[in-house]
C-alpha cells in the first residue's frame, strides 16, 4: 500500500486516464440524455435521414427564403447595378451581377444577413434572373448550368420547381410545410420562382449542419453501445483514479511523509494568479481559433485548449491537495508569511527596547488610529464604517487589556503561594506575551530555585540525622560500662575522702554525657522532621493538670507556687500525646532548674482567634545575658547558651517538637521574666 | 539459686552485669555472641537470659528468635537503640523487656527480680481467683485482704491511691480523665483546676513500675487521661 502510493508510474497513468474516463463519461450521459428526450433518434443510418437534419434545413430554407426576397426586392427596384447602399448595409447584403448572352442575370456570390450554409439557387422564371451563393465561372455561367450544378450534388438536396418538390431529406415534403410558413410561398402553384439546394461536403466546415453531423457521428456508435453501462464503468474507474491521485499526493519514495515541490513551495496567491492568466489563455485560444472557418484551426484550438485547461486545473488542484495534507495551504501564503513578518519584527522590535518606549510606541499606535478613525468618520457621509472601525479598536484593546490582567493575577497568584511556601506552582510563560512572559520565566526560575534549596537543605538535614544517630549508638557501648562500673566504685568502700568526690563527678558526668546524647538524638530528629506523628484530639487542660502532676515535687523542693489561670471547659487541639508532653515537659524541666528558688511559675490557658494559647510565666535564677533566639538556637550556635546542668537543648527540642505538631512556640525574655507562649489551632 | 545468662560481645558490660547479679545471689552464664548463647542454653538450666542486640556473627534478633522455637524462658532485650521502633520489634519478637543501653544497674537488676519472680510464680496464685481479685497481667489487686502484688512482690499503697488503682484495673484498657477518676473514686462531682488525682498517680507508677517514666502497667495518655493495661494472657 505504501508502496502504490509512492509509485510515479501509476500516478501518471492516473493523470492521462481521468481526462479519457471523464470525456466517456460525459459522452455517455450526453448520449443518454438525448436519448431519454428523443429515443428514435439515432435510428437513422446517417445524419441526413434524422429530424434534427430536416429541421435545421427546414430552418435554413425559411432563411433562404428571407434572403431571396430581400435581394430579390432591392435588385428589382434598382434595375441596375446601382445599389442602395444603406439598405444593403443593413442587411448585411453583399453580391455580384452578371449578365449573360442569353440576357439571362446572375445575381452571384450572395452573402446577406440570413446566409445559409448550403448551395442554392433560386430562378426568378418571370424575370430570368437567378440568385445563387455559388460562383459564376466559365462553366457556370449560365442559370441552367448552375442549375445542373447544384442537382449533380447528392448529399441532401432539396428542389421545388412546377410546383412540385423533390427531396432526399425525409419530411421536406411539399405537404410537409405549414401553409402558415414563409416558405408555403414558394409552393404555391403560381409562383414564379424555382429553387435548388443541395448540401455536399465542401459546405459544412462550420456551421449547423457541420457541427451536426460531428455530434450525429460521434453519438451514433455510442448510442448503439451499451451507454449505461460505460456510465457506470466509467464513473467507477473515474472515481478510483481520483480517490487513489488524492490519497497518494504528495508521497514520494524514500520521503518521509508529504513532498512538496517547487510548485507547492510558492506562496498560494502566486498558484491563483498563475492559475487566472491560464484561463485567461484559455480563452484567448477559444476565441481566435474556434471562430475560424479551418476544421484543423478548430481542432488545433479546441484541442489546445481543453487540454490546457486540464492541465491547469489538475496542476492547482494537486498543489492544493498536497497543501492540505502537508497543512501548509494557509502557512503558505504570502499574506500569512508578511503577518509572521510583521509579528516577529514587532516582537524583535520590542524585545530590547525600555518599557516607558514600548508604552509610548503602544499609546501612540492607539492614539494615531482612534485620530484616522475620528477624521474618517468626519469626511465620510456614512458614518457607520468608522464607527465600526471605532468599535472593533476599542473591542480590541479590551481583549488585550483583559488577557494582560488575567495573567497579571496568575503570576500574582503564583507569587503568593511561593511566599506562603508552596514552591510546587508553575506558571506557564507560553500562555503569556512580552512582559509578562518574563516575569513568568522568572517566577518559575525563583520557586524552582526555592523548593531545590529545600530540599536540599531536607536531605542534608536528614543526613545530619542518620550521623548524629549512628554515632550515638556508638558512643552508647562505652558509656554503659563507664556508668557500670561507676556505680560499682560507689559501691566499694572508701576511705580516701578525696577518691570519693572524684567518683562523685565521674558520676555526675556520665549522666550528662548519657543524658546529651539522649538530647542530641532527639533533637536532630525533632529539627529534621523525622518523627512519626501519631495526631489526636488533647485536652490542654488535661494536659496541663498530668504535667504539674508529675512535676510538683520538683517544684516544691525549689518552693516553686504554681498558679494556673485555665477556663473551665476543655481546651482541645489535634497533637500527638507523647509529643506534646515533651514539650511542656523540657519547659517545666527547665523551670525547675533555672526559676528563682520561692517563686511563684504562672501557667495561662486561653482561647483567641480560633487558638489555644498557653503561656508559662517564671523568674529566672540568675540574670538573663542571652537572647530569646540563642536560647533555642543552642544546637546551632552552641556557645553562649551552654549550662552546667542538662544539654541545653530542651527549648529547641520543644520548638522543633511543637512546629512539627502544627503549633508555635515563642519564647520571651524581660529582665528576669522568662516566657514561654505555645500556640496551637483549636478543634 | 538461678542461673542467668548473660550475652552481649562487649565483655566488660558482661562482667558489670555479673557483678550486679552475683550481689543479688544469682548464678551467671556469660555468651559473647548469638551461637555461645545458644550453646550454653543447651548444656544448662538457664531461668533469664539477658541478651544483646547488636552482636557480631548472630544477632540479638536472630537469636531471639531460635531460643524462640523451643525455649519459654524470660527474656531481656539490651541495646542501644532507643527508637520506639526498636522496642515494639523486640517486643513482638517475644522479648519480655527492653532495656537502653546505658542502663541504670539497679533499673536492670529490677527487670531480672521481676522477671524471675513472673516465671517461676506463674500459675501458682491462679487458684486463688474470685469477684474481689483485679488482676492485669502481673499487677494483682486481692480486695478482700487490699493487697497489691506486682510479679509477686507485695506493693504499699495509700488508701487513696488504691482505690484509684483498684478503679482503673477494674475497668483496665479504657482510659479515664482526671475529672472521670475523681467522679468515681470520690463519687463527687468534680470542682476543676486541681492536679491532685495526677499526684496521685506519678505516686502509684512510681511504686508499682520499674521505670516510672516508661510505665507498663499505668499508662498516661498525656492530655487525654489515664488508663490500666490490659494484658490478654
Amino acid at each position: 500500500m505504501k508502496n502504490a502510493k509512492t509509485s510515479l508510474i501509476l500516478k501518471t497513468l492516473c493523470y492521462i486516464f481521468i481526462p479519457i474516463f471523464l470525456v466517456v463519461f460525459l459522452a455517455n450521459v450526453v448520449v443518454g440524455v438525448v436519448l431519454a428526450k428523443e429515443p428514435n433518434v439515432f435510428s437513422s443510418k446517417n445524419v441526413y435521414e434524422t429530424q434534427e437534419f430536416a429541421n435545421i434545413y427546414y430552418g435554413e430554407l425559411n432563411s433562404l427564403y428571407n434572403q431571396i426576397t430581400d435581394v430579390s426586392r432591392i435588385v428589382e427596384e434598382n434595375g441596375n447595378n446601382s445599389v442602395q447602399d444603406e439598405e444593403m448595409y443593413y442587411y448585411s447584403m453583399h453580391y455580384d451581377e452578371y449578365v449573360n448572352d442569353n440576357n439571362e442575370k446572375i445575381i452571384y456570390n450572395l452573402s446577406t444577413y440570413y446566409d445559409v450554409d448550403f448551395d442554392f439557387v433560386v430562378v426568378d422564371t418571370e424575370n430570368n434572373i437567378a440568385y445563387t451563393n455559388l460562383a459564376v465561372t466559365s462553366n457556370k455561367n449560365n442559370i441552367e448550368s448552375l442549375v445542373q450544378y447544384v442537382k449533380n450534388e447528392k448529399v441532401a438536396y432539396w428542389n421545388f420547381a412546377d410546383g412540385n418538390t423533390e427531396s432526399n431529406i425525409n419530411n421536406l415534403q411539399k405537404e410537409n410545410v405549414a401553409y402558415s410558413d414563409r416558405l408555403y410561398e414558394w409552393m404555391k402553384t403560381n409562383n414564379k420562382y424555382e429553387v435548388y439546394t443541395t448540401l455536399n461536403d465542401s459546405n459544412g466546415t462550420y456551421g449547423n449542419f457541420w457541427e451536426l453531423e460531428v455530434l450525429y457521428n460521434i453519438m451514433q456508435p455510442i448510442a448503439e453501445g451499451p451507454y449505461l453501462i460505460n456510465i457506470i464503468i466509467s464513473l467507477i474507474l473515474l472515481t478510483i483514479c481520483i480517490t487513489y491521485l488524492v490519497s497518494a499526493l504528495g508521497y514520494k519514495k524514500d520521503h518521509k511523509g508529504i513532498y512538496l515541490n517547487w510548485i507547492d513551495k510558492t506562496p498560494l496567491e502566486i498558484i491563483i494568479t498563475l492559475f487566472c492568466f491560464g484561463l485567461f489563455i484559455v480563452v484567448w485560444i477559444v476565441n481566435s481559433f474556434t471562430s475560424h472557418t479551418s476544421l484543423l484551426y478548430n481542432a488545433v484550438g479546441a484541442i489546445s485548449a481543453v487540454t490546457l485547461l486540464y492541465v491547469l486545473i489538475a496542476i492547482a488542484l494537486s498543489t492544493v491537495i498536497k497543501r492540505i495534507k502537508a497543512k501548509v495551504l494557509i502557512k503558505n501564503t504570502l499574506i500569512y508569511k508578511i503577518i509572521v513578518w510583521t509579528k516577529k519584527l514587532t516582537q524583535e522590535l520590542f524585545k530590547n527596547t525600555k518599557l516607558i518606549v514600548k508604552l509610548f510606541i503602544l499609546y501612540g499606535g492607539f492614539v494615531f488610529i482612534f485620530f484616522i478613525v475620528m477624521m474618517m468618520s468626519a469626511s465620510y457621509y456614512d458614518i457607520g464604517f468608522p464607527m465600526f472601525l471605532l468599535f472593533v479598536l476599542v473591542v480590541l484593546v479590551f481583549i488585550k487589556l483583559y488577557n494582560y490582567l488575567k495573567n497579571l493575577y496568575k503570576i500574582k497568584t503564583a507569587i503568593k503561594k511561593i511566599y506562603e511556601g508552596n514552591n510546587e506552582i508553575i506558571l506557564n510563560p507560553e500562555e503569556m506575551k512580552g512582559e509578562l512572559r518574563d516575569v513568568a520565566i522568572y517566577v518559575n526560575d525563583i520557586a524552582g530555585g526555592l523548593s531545590n534549596a529545600i530540599e536540599e537543605s531536607i536531605k542534608s538535614e536528614r543526613f545530619k540525622t542518620e550521623l548524629i544517630t549512628n554515632v550515638s549508638h556508638d558512643i552508647k557501648t562505652p558509656l554503659t560500662s563507664i556508668i557500670n562500673y561507676v556505680d560499682l566504685l560507689k559501691q566499694e568502700k572508701v576511705e580516701n575522702e578525696k577518691i570519693k568526690e572524684y567518683i562523685q563527678i565521674l558520676d555526675q558526668k556520665s549522666q550528662r554525657l548519657k543524658k546529651l546524647t539522649e538530647d542530641l538524638v532527639e533533637a536532630s530528629k525533632a529539627s529534621s522532621g523525622n518523627v512519626k506523628l501519631e495526631m489526636e484530639k488533647i485536652n490542654i487542660i488535661e494536659l496541663i493538670k498530668q504535667a504539674t502532676g508529675e512535676f510538683e515535687d520538683k517544684f516544691n523542693e525549689k518552693g516553686l507556687k504554681i498558679v494556673t489561670q485555665i477556663p473551665e471547659n476543655e481546651v482541645n487541639i489535634l497533637a500527638d500525646n507523647r509529643y506534646i508532653y515533651r514539650v511542656i515537659e523540657n519547659v517545666f524541666s527547665n523551670i525547675s532548674k533555672y526559676a528563682l528558688e520561692g517563686s511563684r511559675v504562672y501557667i495561662d490557658v486561653t482561647k483567641k482567634d480560633k487558638k489555644a494559647i498557653v503561656i508559662i510565666k517564671n523568674i529566672s535564677k540568675e540574670s538573663l545575658n542571652i537572647t530569646a533566639e540563642e536560647l533555642m538556637q543552642r544546637f546551632v550556635r552552641g556557645d553562649k547558651s551552654r549550662t552546667t546542668e542538662g544539654s541545653g537543648l530542651g527549648l529547641s527540642i520543644s520548638k522543633s517538637l511543637t512546629e512539627l505538631q502544627n503549633g508555635t512556640f515563642d519564647i520571651q525574655v524581660d529582665g528576669d521574666l522568662f516566657k514561654v507562649e505555645i500556640t496551637f489551632d483549636l478543634v | 539459686m538461678y542461673n542467668i545468662l548473660v550475652c552481649d560481645d562487649d565483655k566488660e558490660i558482661v562482667k558489670a552485669i555479673e557483678i550486679y547479679l552475683k550481689k543479688q545471689g544469682y548464678n551467671v552464664y556469660k555468651a559473647y555472641n548469638g551461637n555461645e548463647c545458644l550453646q550454653v542454653l543447651k548444656n544448662n538450666n538457664i531461668s533469664l537470659i539477658i541478651l544483646d542486640i547488636m552482636m557480631p556473627e548472630k544477632d540479638g534478633i536472630e537469636t531471639l528468635n531460635e531460643i524462640r522455637e523451643e525455649y519459654n524462658l524470660p527474656v531481656i532485650m539490651l541495646s542501644a537503640k532507643s527508637e520506639d521502633q526498636d522496642k515494639i520489634e523486640g517486643l513482638n519478637l517475644g522479648a519480655d523487656d527492653y532495656v537502653t543501653k546505658p542502663f541504670n544497674p539497679l533499673e536492670l537488676i529490677a527487670r531480672v527480680n521481676s522477671g524471675i519472680r513472673r516465671y517461676t510464680s506463674l500459675g501458682s496464685k491462679s487458684e486463688e481467683e474470685s469477684s474481689l481479685i483485679y488482676r492485669t497481667g502481673d499487677l494483682i489487686i486481692n480486695d478482700d485482704t487490699k493487697e497489691v502484688t506486682v510479679d509477686g512482690k507485695e506493693i504499699k499503697l495509700t488508701p487513696t491511691e488504691y482505690n484509684i488503682l483498684k478503679f482503673l484495673t477494674k475497668n483496665k484498657g479504657i482510659v479515664y480523665s482526671i475529672d472521670k477518676i475523681y467522679e468515681n473514686v470520690w463519687e463527687d462531682e468534680a470542682y476543676g483546676a486541681d492536679n491532685i488525682i495526677a499526684v496521685h498517680i506519678r505516686h502509684i507508677r512510681e511504686k508499682i513500675e520499674i521505670d516510672p517514666k516508661n510505665p507498663k502497667y499505668l499508662k498516661v495518655i498525656w492530655g487525654i487521661g489515664y488508663k490500666i493495661e490490659s494484658f490478654s494472657k
